[in-house]
């Protein structure tokens, strides 16, 4: 059965036998939540690819449509009690879909968009400069409504590139910055904002060049080598710099990032240097909190502001609290919890693109919590979940502001040091 | 491993169609991809594929859909979420499952009479969270509840750790709405605890899922304890942990949990995760003292007295919520941690009672040793509900079959002790074999009757609880066990 | 069957006594030709196969107080006495179990645990002649129910003759456990129409360290209820919350006024803290009684039933807890306009209350009887009425339950019980 199970799957069966089929992660799947159907829950995918893996089951469309619906949003993996790497499990079933499932032209043309884009951060900007265009001339409301998935582009304005900088004195720390391809492009003034906040507390920031995508829409889409090709050539620009840590804005680059260990695992002149890169990465958030000082209060003037975790921060790199205490510890905004603050919205990359119907639901479930909780304001740490979020409230005439948690404590920094 | 059940009816494209007009296209599963998942629950060892999976979205659904099965003469099986682990939801002899996972609403909280009324597939720790802003919570806390749903722990009768103060689920369920095989609604019990006749929701909880399919249930809720405190004792043998549990219960105290650790755990835990426990620790003590503030001071007090009398090598008190979540975090990673001693483990459920635990721990050693096993405990001490997780590795065929022996052997034990085979886990599928160890043929005869009431052709949940010519179940290598 | 020409009558092999009007079946209006006295789970089956294979109709009974409850038997051709079935079993002191046989009554079982410090959960009135076969059979409560909660919540196993003669072991003798079907809850308040109880297994908890108990006097009953349900909603832990009428309080040593009467049980530094508590939120109005606790606790029990030997109509209400000061209000009006008097006492703050009926002629009382089934249900609550006037015994349905409920009780009626030979008539539908 060995043998016969090395010719039919990439799947490794060691980290599926970890699964002890407890159900313990069923409430904490997006998709389970919605639907109700145990296939399309952690451990029915689980037990699919456990069955895709030992060659008795068919490789329909109505088995890899389970496979598509799930977010990789990895919240199964905080409820796991037996540390079952969902994340890993579900990229190595795409990557076994991809290579040998034939889907429909339209599917391939949806999912082939994605990657023809995002990765390109020429493109990117081509596209975000027609949509200026188009938002300039009137005619973006007609985009709209013939291309659903433009519905998520904001009112997009132009930003200066990111440059590297030093601190006024001496550094306390050196750390590398990834832009990121989406935020750098349709939010800039995120990065602005980290850079400047990095900048007072005294750290020195390294935009190095010949960084690219992060490759983590890639793996999530199944092409894995994209994505081993992506995080060579990350490796090979941070390398060597004396870096004390590398630093994201955009949570779902700094969790393909830490990653980077097992995705070139089989690489011998990489997999050293890819771990030790990954064991570098930090969010931002996670970085500069310990270094900031207390705000002593006030700045937020009684405002409230509540928080979304993004899967890829809360469950991919467990990064909680830090946020959180920049939020109301340091801009000084009074923090009111958000019910469910971990589920997903729905964004997960390039998931609002290839399963709308989904997303959607998610955005709506999401958006009606942000709503119930009061606040003034919702910060995220993850662009996908911003743009998500923000094209909910948009829908809905909510003028509510989504901004990163690092915009709200550069704004308050600003407003002390005057 | 495979379950080998009678044949079953063929399900007509006719009787489809007449439940897909009722449930809709979402609510109906067909595709054998997706069918294929629901082949067990977290009971692994025994499994197979229901045809047709439904999940109806209201009791009127529910109601429509197992009146068409009543008709068309095809028996079928309730499930929740799947987290049991005695294969109470196996489709064995029914080609169809009613799943509660679309009835997820939470009808009503009615925080002045404590009390609420939620849908069958609500997860059980929604209605604590729905109710937790009142100052009140729902006690029973089976160790799935993140995930387990209400209708589940009315069929199982759920406990958890804190049932040895707080009951199990029967004692906090006052009524319960129930859809019978034929497809008619009947209200057992009610909004209030005095309803004239005989107690038929105490019948059906606990039921297993064979009298009907539970849609709905009313909750009592009780007040969060205005006083927690969680307290952790090291002792150098099991036996001195006993002791100290007989005399905690001596003095009159009564925690609201009280979880023990032997040797073979505590090492596990202090390799994987180096909680501090001192090395060569034989056995560790979780306390746990809830109610009025000053009562609960004065209980901690004696209870840490009471341990260091039993030769408690260290008793600490955790002194805030960070360091209560730690002690606990040392139980409940129990299990992972195991994980690292061998490929795979199986973890039984019986009972006894709680004076005869340190005789139990005994036999347990010698079956381990006749067995050529290594059994570690980690159990509910304050109940005598003991979970012996037995080590092996699946491959080795020989030690599996000595696996599947030394489970029986302590089953046998426990009923020796006067205890039973199962203290929260239910009989299922797995525990049939056992069950005439503690029922004559007539009290098996007269359950065999009492289902048949509410269900007279056996079509809700065929081949559970009760030995029948049909229910056997081969089993087949246990894999991993589930945490408890 | 009685063994004609043998020296000593008989019924399967036991020996009978002869009843008469006055003995223990006396409140149920009906008198078997002879009662047969049992000392072990043997005789029980001789006497039910016997009486089953002669088509007689049986009635198991302890002390007889709790014979009032349900229909009056359409049959009763034998009794049978439980009384002699008198040991405590096994006390297991360190498991919180007691094992005891079903003619032992609470007070003689409360001494037994009393050596061992501990005691039972349950305080229904009249524990003197309250067997455990009573106390299963009616479903029998006190006011300790409020923090303990009722008989099907702690007991935990069975050995029962069924009506069929046959031996059933229902539950086991352990804390949790959860093989098979519970059997147990069937026959709680099931008023001896499936089986005859031989012993059970109960949950015991420890004797409380300390007991206080206050007084809080009040202007009504319907006042006392709900300053019952504000003290427990404020968290006051106590054991139990009674309401009393006026014309009880004297008992208690309080003078005058109706009252709320609340019980402290547990460890010193609890009672005392909540004593405290309880004086505050009353602004000093509450105050320890001065008569001795244990006294007084008793009295509270036998509020429910003071002079059982009068012909009154007795019923017990459940209604969800903030329902139920409303109700009674309205019951007392209900009542003052029929020309009746009423004494309601309740466990306040769960929402059940006892009403006694003051006897009286003519229709009033069947009528009153009725608006409180009515009332009751439109609250979703329920009233049994657990002791009838002679007048209206043949009439007046105590349980008031219908539906397909009734069709499966039928079903499990017939399961324990096939030929009806277990006091026939007595239950719900006629069962």
């Amino acid at each position: 059965m060995n043998m016969e199970r090395a010719e039919h799957s990439a799947i490794d069966d060691s980290l599926l036998r970890q699964c002890v089929h407890c159900g313990l992660c069923l409430d904490a799947c997006p998709t389970y939540v919605e639907l109700g159907n145990e296939a399309d829950s952690p451990r029915g995918r689980i037990h699919l690819a456990t069955a895709l893996a030992g060659g008795d089951l068919e490789l329909s469309d109505e088995a890899v449509r389970h496979f598509d619906l799930c977010l990789g949003c990895r919240a199964c993996e905080t409820a796991c009690p037996s540390g079952v790497p969902y994340g890993r499990i579900i990229e190595e079933t795409r990557a076994h879909i991809e290579a040998r499932h034939r889907r429909s032209w339209l599917d391939r043309l949806r999912r082939s968009a994605v990657l023809a884009v995002f990765p390109h951060r020429g493109r990117l900007a081509w596209l975000t400069r027609l949509v200026r265009a188009l938002q300039l001339v009137g005619l973006w409301p007609l985009v709209r409504r013939l291309v659903p998935a433009a519905r998520l582009f904001p009112k997009l304005s132009a930003g200066q590139p990111l440059r590297s900088s030093e601190p006024d004195g001496e550094a306390v720390r050196r750390v590398g910055f990834l832009r990121g391809c989406v935020s750098d492009v349709v939010q800039p003034q995120v990065n602005a904002a980290a850079a400047r906040v990095l900048r007072r507390a005294r750290v020195a920031v390294d935009v190095a060049a010949g960084q690219g995508c992060c490759g983590a829409l890639h793996l999530h889409a199944g092409d894995v080598d994209q994505a081993r090709r992506l995080a060579r050539a990350n490796i090979d620009a941070f390398d060597g710099r004396e870096l004390d840590a590398v630093v994201v804005t955009a949570a779902g680059c700094g969790a393909a990032m830490r990653e980077y260990g097992e995705l070139l695992r089989d690489d011998p002149a990489y997999r050293e240097r890819a771990a030790r890169f990954a064991a570098r990465v930090r969010d931002v958030t996670e970085l500069v909190e310990p270094l900031l000082p207390e705000s002593g209060g006030g700045q937020g003037a009684g405002r409230r502001v509540t928080y979304h975790d993004a899967c890829h921060l809360a469950h991919a790199q467990g990064v909680r609290s830090q946020p959180r205490a920049l939020l109301s510890r340091i801009a000084g905004w009074q923090l009111v919890e958000l019910e469910e603050s971990d589920r997903c919205c729905g964004s997960a990359g390039s998931y609002n693109l290839t399963e709308p119907e989904m997303a959607a639901a998610l955005a709506m479930r999401k958006v009606d919590c942000i709503e119930r909780s009061g606040a003034d304001c919702v910060a995220v740490a993850n662009p996908g979940c911003a743009l998500q979020i923000a094209a909910e409230l948009r829908r809905r005439g909510n003028p509510m502001r989504v901004a990163h948690p690092l915009e709200l404590v550069d704004e308050s920094l600003a407003a002390r040091s005057e | 491993m495979s379950a080998t059940g009678t044949a079953t009816a063929a399900i007509s494209d006719t009787l489809i169609d007449e439940i897909r007009g009722v449930v809709g296209a979402e609510g109906l599963i067909t595709d054998p991809a997706a069918t294929r998942v629901y082949e067990c629950d977290g009971f692994v060892l025994a499994r197979k594929s229901p045809q047709l999976v439904v999940l109806p979205a209201s009791r009127e659904e529910v109601a429509a859909t197992l009146r068409l099965l009543w008709q068309a003469e095809v028996p079928f099986v309730p499930r929740g979420a799947g987290t049991g682990l005695s294969g109470g939801c196996l489709p064995l002899q029914a080609p169809v499952m009613v799943g509660t996972s679309r009835l997820r609403r939470i009808r009503e909280v009615d925080v002045a009479n404590r009390r609420a009324v939620v849908e069958a597939g609500v997860v059980n720790l929604h209605v604590t969270r729905a109710v937790a802003e009142h100052g009140l919570l729902y006690a029973p806390d089976p160790s799935s509840q993140g995930a387990c749903t209400v209708g589940g722990n009315v069929a199982e009768n759920s406990g958890g750790p804190h049932t040895l103060k707080y009951g199990v689920t029967t004692n906090h369920v006052l009524g319960i709405e129930l859809v019978l095989p034929d497809g008619r609604v009947v209200e057992l019990g009610g909004v209030v605890d005095d309803v004239p006749g005989y107690d038929l929701r105490g019948f059906a909880i606990g039921g297993e899922g064979t009298v009907g399919l539970v849609t709905a249930a009313t909750l009592r809720l009780v007040p969060v304890p205005a006083a927690v405190r969680t307290m952790m004792a090291v002792f150098g043998s099991v036996d001195d942990a006993c002791r100290a549990v007989s005399a905690i219960i001596a003095a009159g105290v009564i925690p609201a949990a009280l979880e023990l650790m032997d040797r073979l755990i505590v090492q596990a835990v202090e390799d994987a995760y180096g909680f501090g426990f001192p090395t060569g620790a034989g056995a560790v003590l979780i306390v746990e003292l809830d109610g009025l503030a000053d009562g609960v001071a004065e209980q901690v007090e004696a209870v840490e007295a009471l341990c260091r009398e039993s030769s408690a090598d260290e008793v600490r008190v955790a002194r805030d919520e960070a360091e209560r979540a730690a002690l606990w975090k040392s139980r409940k990673k129990a299990f992972g941690a195991v994980g690292r001693l061998a490929p795979n483990y199986c973890t039984q459920d019986g009972v006894v009672p709680r004076g005869s635990v340190p005789e139990i721990l005994r036999r347990i050693s010698a079956v381990a040793e006749r067995q050529r096993l290594r059994i570690a405990n980690v159990f509910h001490a304050g109940d005598g509900n003991i979970h012996p997780i037995i080590l092996f590795d699946e491959r080795d065929e020989d030690e599996v079959r000595r696996v599947l022996d030394a489970g029986r052997e302590i089953l046998e034990a426990c009923v020796d002790l006067g205890g039973s085979v199962t203290g929260e886990h239910g009989i299922g599928v797995e525990k049939i074999e056992q069950m005439p160890l503690i029922f004559s043929p007539t009290d098996l005869r007269v359950m065999a009757e009492l289902r048949a009431v509410f269900d007279p052709l056996s079509r809700c949940n065929p081949g559970k609880i009760l030995p029948t010519p049909g229910a056997c179940v081969e089993l087949g290598a246990p894999r991993r066990q589930v945490p408890l | 069957m009685t063994a004609a020409g043998s020296a000593e009558p008989q019924l399967g092999g036991v020996k009978t006594v002869a009843s008469d009007a006055q003995g223990p079946l006396g409140a149920s209006g009906v008198t078997p030709s002879a009662t047969a006295v049992v000392e072990s789970a043997d005789d029980v089956v001789e006497v039910v196969r016997a009486a089953g294979a002669a088509g007689a109709a049986l009635v198991a009974t302890g002390c007889g107080a709790r014979m009032s409850v349900g229909w009056p038997p359409a049959r009763c051709d034998y009794a049978l006495s439980t009384r002699r079935l008198d040991r405590v079993l096994e006390h297991r002191a360190e498991d919180l179990t007691v094992t005891v046989e079903a003619g032992v009554t609470l007070d003689e079982l409360d001494r037994a645990l009393a050596e061992r410090g501990q005691c039972l959960p349950f305080d229904p009135a009249e524990p003197d002649r309250t067997t455990i076969g009573g106390l299963i059979a009616a479903d029998a409560c006190g006011p300790l129910r409020h923090s303990t909660g009722k008989v099907r919540d702690s007991l935990l196993g069975l050995d029962v003759v069924m009506g069929s003669g046959e031996r059933l072991r229902a539950g086991g003798k352990v804390v949790k456990n959860v093989a098979g079907y519970d059997i147990g809850k069937l026959l709680v308040g099931s008023v001896g129409t499936l089986g005859v109880v031989v012993s059970a297994t109960f949950k015991t908890r420890p004797r409380p360290q300390r007991e206080t108990i206050l007084a809080w006097p009040q202007a009504t009953v319907a006042a006392a209820i709900e300053a019952a349900f504000e003290l427990d909603r404020a968290g006051v832990g106590a054991a139990f919350l009674e309401a009393v009428p006026a014309a009880r309080s004297e008992a208690l040593g309080i003078d005058g006024a109706a009252a709320l009467v609340v019980g402290l049980q547990g460890f010193a530094a609890d009672v005392s803290a909540q004593s405290r508590r309880l004086e505050e939120l009353s602004r000093g109005q509450a105050k320890e009684v001065a008569s001795a606790a244990q006294l007084v606790a008793t009295a509270l029990r036998d509020c429910a039933v003071l002079e059982p030997e009068r012909d009154s109509l007795r019923s017990r209400v459940a209604l969800p807890p903030s329902e139920l000061a409303g109700w009674v209000d309205r019951a007392v009006g209900e009542a003052g306009t029929r020309g009746l008097a009423i004494e309601v006492c309740a466990h306040a703050a769960i929402g059940v209350a006892r009403i006694q009926v003051a006897p009286a002629e003519g229709a009033a009382t069947g009528l009153l009887a009725e608006w409180m089934r009515s009332s009751a249900r439109a609250l979703g609550g329920w009233v049994i009425h657990e002791s009838v006037p002679a007048a209206l015994r043949r009439d007046l349905d105590p349980w008031g339950q219908s539906g397909v409920v009734v069709e499966l009780m039928r079903g499990v009626k017939r399961v324990f019980d096939p030929e009806g030979v277990l006091s026939p008539g007595r239950f719900v539908g006629g069962i």
